[in-house]
């Protein structure tokens, strides 16, 4: 008889691969649900090399992971190439990883943000200019964006954004700008003072104010199922 | 620090939106294993992450999980041999075939590895040959670039002096005009200039246009000393002196002199010229006169 793989703690019997992807193939069973493992069981059999679990994290956060990056250097390509850099580092140094410091979702967020902040600061240093988006990868995102292929975004997540977009577009014009230069451009204080022409405290200030009302309407949102996000 | 400043705090750093000394004073604080402050700074983490997600999600193109895939599946080749599990029965019937497939491979990796560093090498080299043309080529562009910069100052010299040229040709164009205007007017009184004995040599002619209210001089034979100053005095009938204006001679002693006069001026029976201290002029020559001229 054909059962439900659990993401098991003594791990898959022989022949057999536990995560989504081949259960996805097996006959429907009724009354009977699989269970989809957690992020923090998909670290686990990560950790122990599991490559099917590798590719259901991939599955659930590659989109958010390629969006964040895309956010923050404005290319497609280089957002694609950072979004395998940190999926390769997830797996290549899948022994670091420590589930009682943090979720797996905080670590692979914090992940992709670190490395497309560095890759910006690189780009800029070595270019010494601002990129703008270009028209074509805008366009792509638009696509990509609308094709609907992540089934997470329909439940928290989506109504996590759609709180977030409301909350930066209801802060002031000049809170909101300093927020998205500091947080998604990684600009330094100095740098935002110089750029906007405010004094460092007034924005010190306005990222505060900022970040923090974005945190607060965070927090009045349900938590999430399955994944962290 | 109350627990909500806390708080707040660790979620401001975990953002990034700290700085030095602030930061600086909270990893401080978090560095020893305070009881909480691990779990505050894990629901800081996951409420930046879910910040930081806050855009709609973007489907990767598949060509991203194949390679990372095919860098998994390379990475995992190497250690399913060496995991590969050994049967004791087995060891030394396979022991010599074993070995020598061992050494095969051994040896396969060095012809490879010395191919592999043969074409590094190779590869180098050529790009240190295109390094080198390219460098060259720069410092070429670089030459005739110094060479260019050269031949446009001189070009801006030029341009400068024929300005130059130019603005003292428009100046003597006006004073020509307008010495042809006293020369050609109706009213026009001329009289001629003899050097006194303080200039034996000198000579020339004064023009008057009293339509126009314009005095002319042309004379020649003064020392080319191009400090000099000379000024132009008329002496009229009522004994009235009048200033004209003062000049200095060009290098060849030779001066070209247009100026206005006064028009309530009367007859005009005599005029001079003196050699002048400065160029503030009385009400009569301060200097030796050194031309005069009688009207006839």
């Amino acid at each position: 008889m054909t059962t439900a793989y659990a993401p098991s703690a003594t791990g898959p019997g022989p022949g057999r691969k536990p995560w989504g992807r081949v259960a996805r193939s097996l006959e429907p069973v009724p009354h009977l649900t699989l269970p989809v493992p957690d992020d923090a069981e998909l670290m686990t059999a990560i950790a122990r090399a599991e490559v099917d679990a590798f590719e259901l994290l991939y599955e659930r956060y590659a989109p958010i992971v390629l969006a964040t990056c895309f956010r923050i250097v404005r290319d497609r390509a280089e957002a694609e190439d950072l979004l395998e850099e940190v999926f390769w580092e997830i797996w290549a140094r899948r022994d670091r990883y420590d589930a009682s410091r943090s979720k797996p979702f905080s670590y692979l967020m914090t992940l992709a943000r670190s490395r497309a902040l560095d890759r910006l600061r690189f780009r800029k240093r070595r270019a010494g200019v601002w990129l703008e988006v270009r028209d074509a990868d805008r366009d792509a995102l638009a696509t990509s964006s609308n094709s609907g292929a992540n089934p997470f975004e329909d439940t928290a997540a989506g109504q996590r954004r759609i709180a977030i977009d409301r909350a930066l577009e209801e802060l002031p014009a000049l809170h909101r700008r300093a927020v998205e230069m500091n947080f998604f451009e990684g600009l330094s204080h100095r740098e935002i003072s110089e750029q906007l022409g405010d004094p460092l405290g007034t924005v010190k200030t306005r990222i505060r104010q900022g970040l923090l009302t974005l945190r607060k309407v965070l927090r009045s949102i349900d938590e999430p199922g399955v994944g962290d996000w | 620090m109350k627990n909500t400043d806390r708080d707040d705090t660790l979620f401001l750093y975990v953002a990034g939106a700290l700085e030095a000394p602030e930061r600086e004073d909270v990893e401080e604080w978090i560095a020893p294993a305070v009881p909480g402050v691990k779990e505050q700074l894990a629901c800081a983490e996951l409420e930046v992450a879910r910040l930081a997600a806050c855009q709609p999600p973007v489907a990767p193109s598949p060509a991203v999980r194949e390679r990372l895939l095919a860098r998994i599946a390379h990475r995992a080749a190497p250690q399913t041999l060496v995991s590969m599990p050994r049967r004791r029965g087995f060891r030394n019937a396979l022991a010599r075939p074993a070995i020598a497939a061992g050494l095969a491979g051994i040896l396969a990796a060095a012809v490879a590895g010395a191919l592999t560093f043969r074409a590094r090498v190779e590869r180098e080299a050529t790009l240190l040959e295109q390094l080198a043309s390219a460098h060259g080529e720069v410092e070429q562009a670089n030459a005739e670039l110094e060479a260019l910069r050269d031949v446009e100052a001189e070009a801006q010299a030029e341009i400068a002096d024929l300005e130059v040229r130019h603005r003292s040709l428009e100046s003597d164009l006006v004073l020509a005009g307008k010495a042809i205007m006293v020369l050609s007017s109706e009213q026009m009184q001329s009289l001629a200039l003899a050097g006194t004995n303080a200039l034996p040599g000198a000579h020339g002619r004064v023009f008057w246009d009293w339509k126009n209210w314009y005095c002319y001089l042309h004379a020649q034979g003064f020392a080319s000393d191009p400090s000099s100053i000379y000024a132009v005095w008329l002496f009229t009938e009522d004994g009235t002196v009048v200033s004209v204006g003062t000049f200095q001679p060009d290098t060849h002693g030779e001066a070209t002199f247009l100026a206005p006069v006064p028009h309530d001026v009367g007859h005009v029976i005599r005029a001079g010229i003196s050699l002048e201290p400065d160029e503030d002029l009385g009400t009569k020559p301060r200097g030796e006169v050194v031309m005069l001229g009688q009207a006839s």
